[in-house]
């Protein structure tokens, strides 16, 4: 267990900027979910606490110790971290069991300590039976949990994991998802997990630090993120949500020629402003503007409107009506929303 | 494609040309009855020879092995210095006849007259003998090692290293613990072929070996030394090649297997990404030690051999002279048999593309493994076959009137039939390849809108086939015009190849000339190597 601490770090791959300045603390013991689309350097970010790539410029330290910075770079072996990848990165020559036990072999760990530890690993994730077999011989799910008992078994100051559950099916991805959260809750290590799910993060994340085009966009409780999102980027992104570039005017926000009245009590100055809405924070129903209904879609437990605003799509969910037929206009009300400068 | 009759005609060809020769040759070693053939393989000669063939490949193996799988873990895995050039440079002896190879380590490493040996003071190196065919050899064999480990090394995922990092391994023993042992599979198996291309190998063995003090024997140039003893030579000769057939069918089988073992170890998981491991300190010693090789094994004796083809006196460092090309590029009998390589090679050439292509669009497997057999046995052994078989006419008489005759024996069309035969294997693979990777919708949307099958076939499946039959040509046209092995057992006499040429005038009259020959194809290749660059770069703007 360890803290992690990134102080303004920078990368460039030539003269792509990959990571533009990236600060994020982490507290021993906790769970940071670095959370963004492809592209958005948030791998890069993990590859350099990891010591795979170099910080251009700015300090990464554990536990309170400089391991790259301007005054050099500790390499990956001598960090004391562990690691899962996307890949598995299950080593195919070698059987379950030696995966596992060649991180304590490099410590030069008794054999016969190795065993037991080995044994413990596995039993984590509840492989004990499979320890002879070769990864050819096993399934996505299971290669996974081998790498996890792998990162785990030489107690690493810091277990990273990079996109863990993103080669894997749905089912797959729930049920393994809830034994990284018990594993957690077993160990206390520190872990800095990299997604672009975001439901991924935010079930397991102590904190999300959502990250664009190089940058942290915001930090926060994952129910802090999704309720008070900091950027309409962020509100896209975590739970996603209806964008409208518009005016601010008299209480009511004009966009496309259409007022909506917004909900009392949000205090907002007058002029441009992007609101943003939740799908299910939109209301169909009451006194508001009527707008035409382009699609509805059952969703099971609720179902989902998409209104034409312009050449935009509105996208409201809730339950169902009878009175929406194709091409009829329903009125719409804004629940809550977030008002945020206008977009430069 | 499943029609019957080019199957079957082809099989028969096959058969006629490849089988039946190899057959005749077990026949002919079995009816000599006068030979017992434990006493042949006993004989003094032939242990000797045995064990030469034994020696040098093992090594030739050893060293390439030694050589090819460090620097092919450095320049797959690591961020050496110059690595496109030092790719380009260790690959080059796949085009290269190891024949000039050889012929460059003459005019470096003749303990007289060798140029080190003049630099360094005589006797310093001595090329001749058993360690200097496997060091020829093994450099030429070289890439056989190093594409086979650069191969499997490419399809390993990076990740698996970085973990092996994370895990606390140091970047030496990551790839000594990781990388190594997945690509193991791979680099054993180019290492067993190159222990058969040297068994196989007939040119350097003769060069370096027939002269050499002791003599270095080896089976290929003992099968030579028999065949040119006439009639009971033959007999005997056959019973010895029984030995180079059976050590290439093992060696084969063995490297087949490994080749096997490797592609189950290496499908690991999704996402495949390949980032170099930083050496640090390391990259420039180590881009300094890889540079040094490339130059003393590949640079070096080409240069000696340009060197040598510029020099009045072999083995006389005394000034500069242009006689040598003058006479070479003006000698009737260079022009003759630049102009019958050139002939026989670009007839072969077409053969080999011609008949590959059709092998590989009967899309029947074993007429393709068929049709890569010869490719693996000892030119050798196939030329002596061909020989034992088309040394009296062929008479074959279907429906009981229609007789045809195949009057082979001694003429340049057994050599074309040898030359083909030999590279089959070149385009069947190449038509094979290029056919598995053409859609088959594009030529199937062809024929939905009107066109012919042969016009399907020209303006749909054509354009995606010819890139690799092109280089099927080219390759197979670069081995036939200086093929050594295979032409000096089946040349008809009186005629000159440049092969046989070359082979003549190295061997026994004039080196300065043969280094003329060996540069003026050389040039020809990295010209021709150039071209290609230059058309498959245009090719995929």
């Amino acid at each position: 267990m360890a803290s992690v601490q990134l102080t303004d770090v920078h990368k460039a791959y030539g003269a792509t900027q990959v990571v533009k300045g990236v600060s994020l603390s982490i507290a021993s013991g906790e769970l940071v979910a670095l959370l963004g689309p492809s592209g958005c350097g948030k791998t890069t970010t993990l590859r350099m606490v990891a010591g795979l790539e170099r910080v251009d410029r700015g300090v990464i330290c554990i536990d309170g110790q400089e391991v790259d910075g301007p005054k050099g770079s500790t390499p990956p072996e001598r960090r004391g971290l562990g690691m899962v990848f996307q890949s598995y990165a299950v080593w195919p020559n070698r059987t379950v069991a030696q995966n596992v036990a060649y991180p304590l072999t490099l410590q030069r760990v008794a054999r016969s300590e190795v065993e037991r530890r080995v044994a413990e690993g596995l039993s984590w994730v509840r492989l004990s039976a499979l320890g002879d077999r070769l990864p050819q011989q096993l399934s996505g799910g299971q290669l996974q949990r081998v790498a996890i008992a792998r990162a785990l078994v030489a107690n690493p100051k810091v277990l990273l994991l990079d996109e863990p559950l993103s080669n894997l099916d749905a089912a797959l991805r729930e049920e393994l998802r809830g034994e990284i959260a018990a594993l957690r809750a077993r160990l206390g290590t520190t872990m800095i997990f990299v997604t672009h799910d975001q439901g991924e993060a935010l079930a397991l994340a102590d904190r999300v630090a959502v990250m664009s085009r190089g940058v942290i966009e915001q930090v926060g409780r994952p129910d802090v993120v999704y309720r008070e999102p900091a950027t309409p980027y962020v509100a896209s992104f975590v739970g996603g949500a209806n964008q409208l570039d518009g005016v601010v005017e008299g209480g009511c926000f004009v966009c496309a020629g259409v007022r909506f009245p917004l909900p009392a009590g949000s205090d907002s100055a007058e002029g441009p402003a992007t609101l943003v809405v939740r799908p299910e924070d939109l209301h169909v129903g009451g006194d508001g503007p009527a707008l035409p209904l382009s699609a509805r879609l059952f969703l099971g437990s609720a179902t989902e409107y998409r209104f034409l605003l312009g050449d935009r799509v509105l996208r409201a969910v809730g339950p169902p009506r009878d009175d929406a037929t194709p091409s009829s206009r329903l009125p719409l009300r804004l629940g809550r929303i977030r008002l945020y400068p206008p977009a430069a | 494609m499943t029609r019957r009759w080019p199957t079957a005609l082809l099989a028969a060809g096959l058969f006629v040309f490849a089988g039946l020769p190899l057959l005749l040759l077990l026949a002919r070693a079995a009816r000599a009855e006068d030979l017992d053939w434990w006493a042949v393989w006993t004989s003094a000669d032939a242990v000797r020879a045995l064990g030469g063939t034994a020696l040098t490949s093992l090594g030739a193996a050893l060293f390439a092995f030694l050589v090819g799988v460090p620097l092919a873990l450095l320049l797959v895995r690591t961020d050496l210095g110059l690595k496109k050039a030092l790719k380009a440079t260790f690959t080059l002896p796949t085009a290269i006849p190891p024949f000039i190879l050889g012929m460059g380590w003459v005019s470096l490493a003749n303990p007289k007259a060798g140029l080190l040996n003049l630099a360094l003071g005589a006797g310093t190196f001595d090329i001749y003998g058993a360690a200097g065919i496997a060091f020829v050899l093994g450099s030429a064999g070289l890439p056989l090692v190093f594409l086979a480990t650069t191969a499997a090394l490419s399809r390993l995922d990076s990740s698996l290293e970085e973990a092996a990092r994370i895990s606390g391994a140091s970047p030496a023993r990551t790839l000594l613990t990781i990388s190594l042992p997945l690509a193991l599979p791979a680099a054993l198996s180019g290492t067993a072929l190159t222990f058969l291309f040297t068994a196989s190998a007939f040119g350097v063995p003769y060069l370096l070996g027939v002269t050499a003090t002791p003599p270095t024997p080896t089976l290929t140039t003992r099968v030579y030394g028999e065949v040119l003893m006439g009639s009971t030579g033959l007999a005997r000769a056959a019973v010895l090649s029984v030995e180079l057939l059976v050590l290439a069918g093992v060696v084969l089988l063995v490297s087949r297997w490994l080749t096997r073992a490797g592609e189950v170890r290496l499908s690991s998981g999704k996402g495949l990404s390949l980032r170099p491991m930083p050496l640090g300190r390391w990259r420039g010693p180590l881009t300094a030690v890889a540079v040094a090789l490339g130059v003393i094994l590949v640079v070096l004796p080409l240069l000696a051999v340009a060197l040598t083809s510029v020099q009045p006196v072999w083995g006389q460092l005394t000034g500069l002279t242009t006689k040598h090309w003058g006479a070479v590029l003006s000698s009737p009998r260079t022009i003759s048999a630049a102009g019958r390589s050139v002939l026989l090679a670009f007839s072969a050439a077409t053969l080999v593309t011609g008949l590959g292509l059709a092998v590989a669009s009967t899309r029947r497997r074993w007429l393709e493994a068929l049709a890569g057999a010869p490719y693996a046995v000892p030119g050798t052994v196939l030329a002596l076959g061909l020989l034992v078989a088309f040394s009296r006419d062929v008479r074959f008489i279907a429906f009981e009137r229609v007789a045809f005759v195949l009057a082979l024996g001694n003429t340049l069309w057994l050599l074309l039939v040898a030359y083909a035969v030999k590279h089959l294997a070149f385009g069947a693979r190449s038509a094979s390849d290029a056919l598995a990777q053409v859609d088959p919708s594009l030529a199937e949307a062809a024929r939905i809108f009107g066109a012919s099958r042969a016009r399907a076939f020209v303006d749909a499946t054509w354009p995606q086939l010819k890139g690799a039959l092109g280089a099927a040509f080219l390759i197979t046209f670069l081995v036939c015009m200086t093929e050594l092995t295979l032409s000096v057992l089946l040349i008809p006499t009186g005629a000159d190849v440049l092969g046989t040429l070359l082979f003549e005038l190295q061997s026994y009259a004039d080196p300065g000339a043969a280094a003329v020959i060996a540069c003026a194809f050389v040039l020809l290749l990295l010209l021709a190597q150039a071209a290609q660059a230059l058309l498959t770069r245009r090719e995929a703007r």
